[in-house]
């Protein structure tokens, strides 16, 4: 034991101890880093560009859903105009209520939601709703949707009025 | 004057020891890398189907997908099963003889909610139709809240109720903060990789299991 406790044995081992700790397998390991894996190319490649004087709504679809669960609608807002507006809500008669929400990371590792009751939509820019991030959410579809079904869902701006959508439902 | 190599350190002696303990430990960890292992859980569920399962006992033999969801949840979970439903799909592609369901090789596509007081069977069987998941190699699974509590817990699903709130005609809406995983376990029930169930791309995960074949 005494040999372990002089300069000769110590100094060598612990730099051996050190360096030797990077190989202790970590969670990272078997974890597939999500950044270095290219973004899930789910939704249909966006066409969407700014056109001047233009408010339009386009690429919308909806999620497949059944009966009495939840979908959600999936779109671009593309604000033309030189003048801000704000999304106040979403109406829809294909469920009990309509949002509109946004995935957000919660930390700890957990994903989760929040109501967005005036989203800001600024003059000469684009906004995403898709996976992951905002969305408007049916709670309660009042009927089952199926791939190829198509949904209406009106979008109700401060300045742009009410915009009704006309979506495809999809699976992904 | 110069100090000799063998000059002792002046460390109290018990400190000494532990810490060459320890060195020793650290050491030994690096020679064997422990896989984590899942085939312990011997867990009773239920299928979507209304069949009594064990997890993941009943699913060795070849490898396992499995994703966390819960059926009330519209925009990650509902990507997460769609997602799964792609890797069946490409996997199904690359390896044609797993067009027969029944093919001894067989992977399982598992999703498995986290919210077992609302996902009955009967929940998760009308979640599956609307994905067209609800045959064979598709498995949803829920249970009581013991059960689903302790495979949570062991796969490091971390759940927390946001939102909760009282609808108009009296029922309770809550929605659920979770972690965003799909899991590749071997046949033998261990971890081959973790994933960002939402963000990792059907083709990546297919190619995984892929290898596991």
């Amino acid at each position: 034991m005494k040999f372990f406790l002089t300069k000769t044995f110590f100094a060598p081992f612990f730099s051996a101890v050190v360096l030797l700790t990077a190989c202790q397998p970590s969670d990272s390991e078997m974890n597939k880093n999500p950044e270095m894996a290219p973004s899930t190319p789910d939704v249909v490649e966006s066409t969407a560009t700014i056109t001047d004087d233009a408010f339009v709504v386009d690429g919308a679809w909806v999620r497949v859903g059944m009966q009495g669960g939840m979908s959600a609608a999936y779109f671009t807002i593309s604000n033309g105009l030189d003048q801000d507006d704000v999304l106040l809500g979403a109406t829809s008669s294909v469920a009990q209520a309509t949002e509109v929400h946004e995935t957000y990371d919660v930390g700890e590792g957990m994903m989760g939601m929040r109501e967005r009751e005036s989203l800001p939509i600024a003059a000469n820019s684009l906004t995403e709703f898709k996976q992951g991030g905002l969305h408007v959410m049916f709670l309660r579809l009042t009927e089952e949707l199926s791939e190829g079904d198509e949904v209406q869902f009106t979008l109700q701006f401060e300045n742009a009025g009410n915009v009704t959508v006309t979506a495809p439902v999809r699976m992904r | 004057m110069t100090t000799t190599s063998t000059t002792p350190l002046t460390l109290p002696r018990p400190f000494a020891q532990l810490l060459v303990i320890l060195a020793l430990f650290t050491l030994s960890s690096c020679i064997s890398e422990p896989t984590e292992s899942f085939r312990d859980l011997s867990v009773t569920l239920t299928d979507h189907r209304g069949q009594t399962v064990t997890f993941p006992d009943d699913y060795l033999g070849s490898p396992m997908i499995i994703g966390y969801v819960y059926t009330n949840c519209p925009d990650i979970c509902s990507l997460i099963t769609a997602n799964v439903n792609q890797i069946e799909g490409l996997v199904r592609e690359a390896n044609p003889d797993l067009t027969n369901p029944s093919a001894a090789n067989q992977p399982s596509y598992i999703l498995m909610t986290f919210d077992p007081a609302r996902d009955t069977p009967e929940q998760l069987a009308k979640y599956a139709t609307s994905f067209n998941m609800s045959e064979e190699p598709f498995h949803f699974l829920t249970g009581d809240s013991t059960a689903i509590q302790t495979v949570m817990e062991r796969m490091r699903v971390r759940t927390s109720v946001s939102y909760d709130t009282v609808s108009a005609s009296g029922q309770r809406v809550y929605f659920l903060s979770h972690s965003d995983k799909i899991y590749l376990l071997d046949e033998d029930a261990s971890l081959v990789y973790e994933y960002g169930g939402s963000m990792t791309t059907p083709t990546m995960m297919a190619n995984d299991l892929s290898n596991e074949l």
